[in-house]
């Protein structure tokens, strides 16, 4: 907040503007006003809120959070390079960001300013593989998207990608197979992902797509793009082996899976010529531009501009609509994952996996249409932030993986801090592998951090854990998203209050210190939150929740000595059941365990317990 | 809807006047063995059953407490054939007017069934807590002026048990300092009931 005010107050400075007190901005973002004016000069000081709704189905969380974090850094980013010093972003929260402008220009010149700057950057946010943060740009999502091993069931959201794009779509996924093969291990790894992609987007008809020896072989035969000779002797047969056999599909399918038969420098040379003969034939005369999506209209059947206009359908600035276009719902079935917006599109299993059936299927239960353009955009979205994975089961960051947090920071330090958690886990994971040796479970408690939240981290993948920057201003507004649970005793992890105090303050510790974090609950920017965390709505002093961290570790290592099995399990339960009740837990494992503690540690027991007991409300101060 | 909280300030006091009441009459274990092999239930017997009266009468605090007193009575008179414990006139009648007033002090507070649900599941922590803290300072003091009489004369302990028990009660047992003070009373107060076993106390290493 500090540095919110200090960046008011330069602003203001610089502007020459004397008369309007820093306050009354401050006091406008606080009432999240959208509008206000004060006259200066000959010029107007505009305060501009650009608000777009984020959507909270859990499907579609984070990827609506992507577009409304590109939506506000590329009009910040366009903004600025047309006004310069007389433009200042001031602060985002979840669905809005706030900016303010000394012009004499009219509100429609600045939204036309935005508008242009957005339908010129989205076809980067499509097919950009190098991230441009400063547009809120990740970049990358080609290479997420495509990492699949089958193409039987539609593995690509082709139809998020308007008609008019599909050659900037293949030119995407051409460069991307073009680099995998110049990698080393492309052959042990990623033999299978290439015929996948090359079958998908390059087949013509429907038992193609599904089989890339079949593929392979009408290339050969009907197609003529790659010579027989050539990919015989790859594929170590005969050299004039006839591939008008009928059984020279089931041939080639068993070959592709016995890898120490294929020459791999033929192969990689044959893949790279075919990619080759693909781009010249499409020069030519467009023949092999992903014809079978062309043929099924597979597209989405929107201009670049219809799409833009979809979009930002919800969004305003200033409150007035961005697009100036509405949605007319009339008779058409609704989209079955966010409920309000027209279903247009059919629905796919790569975006939001099942849930077409369950939610929303009250209107007509087989109608084609099941989802809004909104929504398959945002899954497309997420999908590329954060990967396919198994198509069937890609994992899900939903809101209750997400911790919001405000610090005043560069991208640096965004990468500095997730560089430091990578660190850490790392060495967790050696530590746990010497454990395993020595046998003790012991020598973590050595260690400054609980165990719990070693066990909680170290049985993920490090790469589940995403840093990235999703407001604009000094202090933008940062996400952190945790690890996500595999199965319900992890789950279990997560929704316990025990742990995520730890987890928190553990990346509070990493991040110096610094920062007010906010897990599920609505990220806001006010005078009096720093230094402080807020879990499920409620306000947590640090210092008293560390101090009481601190007893009830050490009660439950008192406790959980007496246990030979399970002993993590019960250190948990015990640690959430004596938040809530420390005494009355505490007398029923003494009426069990009466004998097994010595009289000197029972008084240091009850006076521990005591001490919990005491600080049990206080370390939580309010609630929002 | 918010339920109100728990009194826990009036059920921690009242927890440690029953606990003071039952030492006095000797119901609870003194020597060490008998610390070491007690069971819960000799230390909840009697406080349980003010419990149960409570719950029985409606939360009401004059029929229970009355009802308790009773029991008490019968103890300390030497009517339950099975104990046999002898006070004086003076004893018995400081005793009784003891729980009388711990019964105006409840009955000033008003207890609902929710803080007796919580005294209830509570009830033998907030025990040891009182006479663990109690038997360990009493025994640490006992042993430190054992063979000494007069240092287990009333003006004496008065003087000087606070002083000489404070760091350790704070270093050694962890006592919150916000309740240093309440302990050292009532581990003063134990000493002072049980004066006769801690005078004739002998020094551990004699044992």
């Amino acid at each position: 907040m500090e540095q919110v005010k200090k960046n008011i107050k330069d602003f203001l400075k610089a502007q020459e503007i004397n008369d309007i007190d820093y306050v009354e901005i401050l006091n406008a973002v606080d009432d999240k006003l959208s509008f206000k004016s004060w006259p200066v000069d000959n010029q107007k000081l505009l305060f501009l809120k650009l608000n777009q709704p984020v959507d909270m189905r859990k499907e579609i969380f984070l990827g609506s959070l992507l577009f409304n974090s590109f939506l506000g850094q590329c009009s910040a980013f366009y903004l600025k390079e047309e006004f310069r010093e007389n433009f200042c972003p001031i602060a985002s929260d979840i669905h809005s960001h706030y900016f303010l402008i000394t012009t004499e220009k009219p509100l429609r010149y600045i939204k036309e300013i935005i508008w242009n700057g957005l339908s010129e950057t989205l076809p980067e946010l499509y097919f950009n593989e190098d991230p441009n943060l400063e547009k809120g740009i990740f970049g990358g999502q080609q290479k997420r998207l495509s990492e699949y091993h089958n193409s039987n069931i539609q593995p690509f959201p082709v139809m998020v990608v308007p008609k008019e794009w599909a050659k900037n779509l293949e030119l995407s996924v051409r460069s991307y197979l073009l680099k995998i093969l110049e990698n080393e291990g492309w052959f042990e790894e990623k033999l299978q992902n290439i015929l996948a992609n090359i079958a998908f987007f390059y087949g013509t008809v429907g038992n193609e797509l599904q089989s890339p020896a079949e593929f392979l072989r009408r290339l050969v035969t009907d197609y003529e793009l790659i010579d027989s000779r050539e990919l015989a002797l790859a594929l170590n047969f005969e050299e004039n082996y006839d591939f008008n056999d009928s059984d020279a599909k089931k041939k080639i399918h068993k070959r592709l899976n016995e890898k120490e038969l294929i020459y791999k420098d033929k192969l990689q040379e044959l893949f790279i010529n075919l990619l080759q003969n693909f781009k010249k034939e499409i020069e030519e005369n467009g023949k092999w531009l992903t014809p079978y999506h062309h043929k099924k209209d597979n597209y989405l059947d929107y201009s670049a501009i219809k799409l833009l206009n979809e979009l930002t359908r919800e969004t305003t600035l200033a409150g007035e609509a961005l697009s100036g276009e509405f949605a007319l719902v009339g008779d058409r079935t609704i989209c079955r994952i966010c409920g309000t917006r027209p279903a247009i599109l059919e629905g796919a299993t790569i975006i939001a996996n099942d849930s077409f059936t369950k939610f929303h299927n009250h209107s007509i239960y087989k109608a084609k249409e099941r989802i809004c353009v909104n929504c398959a955009f945002y899954a497309y979205l997420h999908l590329g932030f954060a990967g396919t994975g198994n198509p069937v089961k890609g994992w899900i960051p939903k809101q209750e993986n997400l911790l919001f947090f405000y610090n005043s920071m560069a991208d640096e330090k965004l990468k500095e801090l997730h560089e430091n958690i990578e660190k850490e886990i790392k060495n967790w994971q050696k530590d746990q592998e010497q454990v395993q040796r020595e046998n003790s479970f012991e020598n973590f408690l050595l260690n400054e951090y609980s165990d719990e939240v070693k066990n909680f981290i170290k049985v993920r993948k490090v790469s589940d854990i995403h840093i990235f920057k999703v407001g604009i201003g000094e202090t933008p507004l940062c996400v952190v998203t945790l690890p996500n649970p595999i199965n319900i005793e992890q789950k279990r992890f997560q929704s316990h209050f025990y742990i995520l105090l730890h987890l928190i303050l553990w990346i509070r510790k990493l991040n110096n210190n610094q920062g007010t974090f906010f897990f599920n609950t609505l990220p806001e920017l006010k005078e009096d939150f720093s230094e402080k965390i807020f879990i499920d709505n409620r306000a947590i002093n640090i210092e008293k929740a560390e101090k009481q961290l601190k007893y009830l570790k050490r009660v439950v290592n008192k406790f959980s000595s007496l246990r030979k099995k399970d002993k993590l399990k019960y250190r948990l339960h015990l640690a959430e059941v004596l938040t809530e009740k420390p005494l009355e837990v505490f007398s029923h494992i003494l009426r069990e365990k009466f004998q097994s503690f010595s009289l000197k540690e029972k008084t240091e027991l009850t006076n521990l317990i005591f001490m919990l007991e005491e600080g049990k409300d206080e370390f939580q101060e309010s609630s929002i | 809807m918010s339920s109100r909280k728990v009194q826990s300030e009036v059920i921690q006091y009242a927890t440690e006047r029953i606990c003071m009441i039952l030492d006095e009459i000797e119901e609870f274990p003194i020597r060490r063995e008998e610390i070491r092999n007690a069971k819960p239930n000799k230390l909840e017997k009697y406080p349980r059953e003010l419990l149960a009266y409570l719950e029985y009468f409606n939360c009401e605090i004059g029929p229970a407490m009355t009802e308790w007193k009773n029991k008490i009575a019968r103890l300390i008179k030497g009517r339950d054939p099975n104990k046999k414990i002898r006070l004086s006139i003076e004893q018995e009648n400081k005793i009784l007017n003891e729980i009388d007033k711990l019964k105006l002090f409840l009955e000033s507070k008003k207890i609902d069934k929710n803080d007796l649900r919580h005294w209830k599941a509570s009830l033998l922590g907030r025990i040891m807590n009182v006479m663990s803290n109690s038997w360990v300072l009493a025994d640490k003091y006992a042993n430190k002026h054992s063979g000494d009489i007069d240092a287990f004369e009333q003006q004496v302990i008065d003087d000087n048990f606070n002083n000489e028990m404070k760091n350790f009660a704070l270093e050694e047992l962890g006592i919150p300092e916000s309740s240093l003070e309440k302990s050292l009373e009532l581990a003063k107060e134990h000493l002072k009931n049980r004066i006769q076993y801690y005078k004739n106390f002998k020094k551990e290493s004699d044992k």
